[in-house]
């Protein structure tokens, strides 16, 4: 199950091929874990836009200290090893440039990847088991990490994952110490295994965009100085195998490319036992010196197909600008700016040190962010505040502004009643009680003028009782009541108070004839219905007329007498009433035509 | 471990201004909440000294509106009186009725007057003076309808205050024949036609109460 693949110094072999087993499933976008949010953050934290970016690259044969400034490598240094005297040059560009911050990327020996498969746990849970695993399978004192490969898309659907260690040797020690201890920010070490895989995968689309065969094996060689022969193993586009051996600069091109070419045997060897065949295609890419490269043939090795590259090459393929002069023969530089230039990280350790300043780090910037965003709410309420305090000051002045207007409005119309003088108490008293008693309210006389249009000399008035409904009530009660009815007169008085009316007019003009009489009688009757069209206008029955309730005696004689009136009798009783109470608001007087 | 010793310092130190900032910041708010509160305050002062002064203008415009439309019906109440006292006053009544029975040549005039009692009802409660009502019943004899008529109309006119006739009573006596004219060419006072007017006499209170001479 569990399969180290530490490197190997020189030739040896790593133990057991020195392979990193592929995993069982191998998506191309591993699952969405919680340390994916975490690295997220991390990124974000460490964003450094078109800033400077130093990349120390670390290997048993010493460092090498790129600063990529806007996009482009600005300045190299090599040092033997982390000896004082040797990183002198170092302390002083990072002196210099105290604000950038740098990314450790290791290349040594002694590395260990190990796959574990783990249950099938929640991604809440998986990290802490891993966690586990990494205690009980590396040192403590180990710089060590995890990487997700994927997940089992059948069956139990476990965890693939690939744990890493890397022996935190005195020499790693060493530069560690001189690094954490700098002001520059350490962003976290990366390995060169690990992070080549996207080197590998971008050289391979430059070299061959469309491949006549698509070849499942991809194999990079390239001389590092600071290490020797790396060799990096793709299946898949994933790390399957990596070696590293030393070398030594000063052989000469032809031993060189011999020696390259026998490690790629070898390696083509350990593949076999992961189950590589001829026919699945092998890319092979070689970044060695330039004077190397003609002398190193596929006739051996037998690739499909295999580019030998030389370190300046690769850079403008790449467009690393700055990355690599003709002359040089070495990777080194090449790898860091790619991986300085690039976004995508694979692998991020830290030591249990850097761990704690990345949260001192990542708090700092935390706090950063926690205050700006507090900051910015706290400014956009002060200013809503004062702008606020500004609408509601203008309104005041507007208040203002209308009271002193209602102001000069209110001593003009104090002027105004002041100038009605001592009248006004009058006036305003006696308008009150003609309104109370007497505005809008029938008057005997009204009823009489309208009366003078009906009568004439044919219909003479012998009787009137004009009197309000209410004194008719009265005396309904009592007869003979002079005294006033104080309560009855302090009741609110009705808007327009009723009148009664009976009135006797005696007709002439008949000549004595009954039948005359009663025509005159209903003219009359009509007349009054039209001087009085808002009256109730009734009448006593006629006289020398009965109705079926009363009893009838009649002496039919040729005189006629039945027929005759006497003038006595001739009289007419009308009763008037009103106004009527749906016309109670127009004014109460008769019609006067 | 200085680095991270100094780190440690570092986010403290950070912590320590990002506080202070916002505190000051905090306190800027504070103020201009303060300042808002105040202006509020003042505002509603402002506002209600504006509501007040609003309100006094409206009763003004309003007393204003009302003596308009009251000096419509003063001077509708004047064109209708030639007695422009509006006091209620015993005196002026016997006067004025001792006249008016001269003028209209009446053959009878007796009069019944209730004693004077305060008035008021909803539309008089804006009187700033008392209100007063008496009833007075008349009974009158005259030479016509014509006569009486034009005596109450006379009376309504000449006396004080505001009369309101409320029974009308009228009954013609005798026939209008020879006789009659005879009597009346002669200089009679014949009484031809008798009744009763019953009337509500409204006023005001009189400013001293004289001793009723009725």
């Amino acid at each position: 199950m569990i399969q180290a693949a530490r490197a190997a110094r020189s030739s040896r072999p790593a133990k057991r091929g020195g392979a990193v087993p592929a995993p069982s499933a191998t998506p191309d976008k591993p699952p969405f874990t919680l340390d994916t949010i975490k690295e997220k953050i991390q990124s974000l934290s460490s964003f450094t836009i078109g800033s400077k970016q130093f990349i120390l690259f670390i290997g048993d044969e010493g460092a090498v200290l790129v600063l990529i400034q806007s996009g482009r490598i600005s300045r190299r240094l090599y040092a033997p090893s982390p000896a004082p005297e040797h990183v002198h040059p170092f302390l002083e560009l990072l002196r210099v440039n105290s604000g950038v911050p740098i990314s450790v990327m290791l290349d040594v020996m002694d590395q260990s990847y190990v796959r574990h498969t783990f249950p099938p746990v929640s991604v809440f849970g998986i990290k802490k088991l891993v966690e586990r695993r990494l205690d009980r399978d590396f040192s403590s004192e180990d710089i060590r990490g995890s990487m997700l490969i994927g997940r089992d898309s059948e069956g139990r659907k476990e965890w693939n994952y690939l744990l890493i260690s890397v022996a935190n040797s005195s020499m790693i020690q060493q530069w560690t110490e001189t690094i954490f201890e700098l002001p520059n920010r350490m962003l976290g070490m990366y390995l060169i295994p690990i992070e080549a895989q996207n080197f590998i995968v971008d050289l391979a689309k430059l070299c061959s965009p469309t491949p006549a065969i698509k070849a499942m094996w991809r194999l990079m060689v390239c001389h590092d100085k600071v290490s020797g022969y790396r060799q990096v193993v793709l299946k898949d586009n994933q790390l399957v195998f990596t070696r590293l051996t030393a070398a030594t600069s000063d052989m000469a091109p032809d031993v060189m490319a011999a020696a390259i070419e026998q490690e790629i045997l070898s390696t083509i060897e350990y593949l076999r036992r992961l189950s590589y065949n001829d026919q699945a295609g092998l890319e092979v890419f070689v970044i060695i010196a330039d004077e190397v490269k003609p002398l190193i043939k596929n006739d051996r090795i037998n690739a499909t197909s295999m580019k030998c590259l030389s370190p300046f090459e690769v850079a403008e393929m790449m467009k690393l600008e700055q990355a690599a002069l003709s002359g040089d023969r070495f990777a080194d530089v090449v790898i860091a700016s790619h991986f300085g230039m690039g976004t995508k990280r694979r692998l991020r350790l830290l030591p249990p040190y850097a761990q704690k300043l990345t949260v001192l780090y990542q708090s700092s910037f935390a706090l950063k962010v926690a205050t700006a965003v507090l900051l910015l709410g706290l400014v956009y309420a002060v200013v809503m505040e004062f702008f606020n305090a500004a609408d509601v000051k203008i309104n005041i002045n507007r208040a203002i502004r209308d009271k002193e207007t209602a102001t000069e409005e209110i001593a003009k119309a104090e002027r105004s009643l002041s100038g009605l003088g001592a009248m006004q108490g009058e006036v305003l008293n006696v308008a009150t009680l003609y309104g109370g008693v007497l505005q809008k309210r029938p008057l005997p006389l009204d009823f009489v003028k309208a009366m003078g249009k009906v009568v004439n000399d044919n219909r003479l008035v012998r009787s009137l009782d004009w009197r309000f409904e209410s004194e008719a009530a009265a005396k309904a009660r009592t007869p003979k009541t002079p005294a006033p009815q104080p309560e009855q007169a302090a009741q609110p008085e009705q808007a327009v108070e009723q009148f009664i009316v009976k009135v006797e007019v005696k007709l002439s003009g008949h000549g004595g004839d009954r039948k005359n009489f009663i025509n005159l009688a209903y003219r009359l009757i009509g007349d009054m219905k039209a001087a009085f069209p808002n009256y109730e206008v009734e009448h006593d029955p006629l006289p020398g007329t009965t109705t079926n309730e009363e009893s009838l005696k009649l002496i039919f004689d040729e005189s006629g007498s039945d027929e005759y009136l006497e003038d006595n009798h001739a009289v007419v009783v009308l009763h008037v009433k009103g106004p009527k109470p749906a016309l109670a608001e127009q004014p109460a007087t008769p019609k006067d035509d | 471990m200085r680095k991270l010793e100094k780190m440690k310092k570092r986010v403290m130190i950070e912590a320590s201004v990002a506080g202070g900032i916002v505190l000051v910041a905090v306190g800027v708010l504070a103020f201009a909440m303060h300042l808002t509160s105040i202006h509020s305050d003042e505002m509603t002062v402002a506002k209600n000294a504006l509501q007040a002064e609003r309100v006094k203008l409206e009763d003004l415009n309003k007393q204003i509106e009302k003596t308009g439309i009251s000096s419509q019906v003063y001077e509708e109440v004047v064109g209708r009186k030639a007695n422009l006292n509006f006091a209620l006053d015993r005196t002026a009544l016997r006067s004025v009725l001792s006249q008016l029975k001269g003028r209209y040549r009446l053959s009878y005039l007796a009069m019944e007057v209730s004693p004077a009692e305060k008035f008021s009802n909803k539309e008089l409660e804006a009187l700033s003076i008392e209100a007063m009502q008496m009833r007075v019943k008349l009974n009158v004899s005259g030479m016509s309808d014509t006569h009486i008529y034009s005596f109450l109309q006379d009376m309504q006119q000449a006396l004080p205050g505001l009369i309101k006739p409320v029974i009308v009573t009228l009954k013609r006596d005798r026939k209008f024949d020879m006789e009659a004219l005879t009597q009346i060419k002669a200089g009679n006072t014949l009484p031809m036609v008798s009744g009763v007017i019953e009337f509500m006499w409204y006023g005001f209170k009189p400013p001293v109460e004289e001793p009723n001479a009725g």
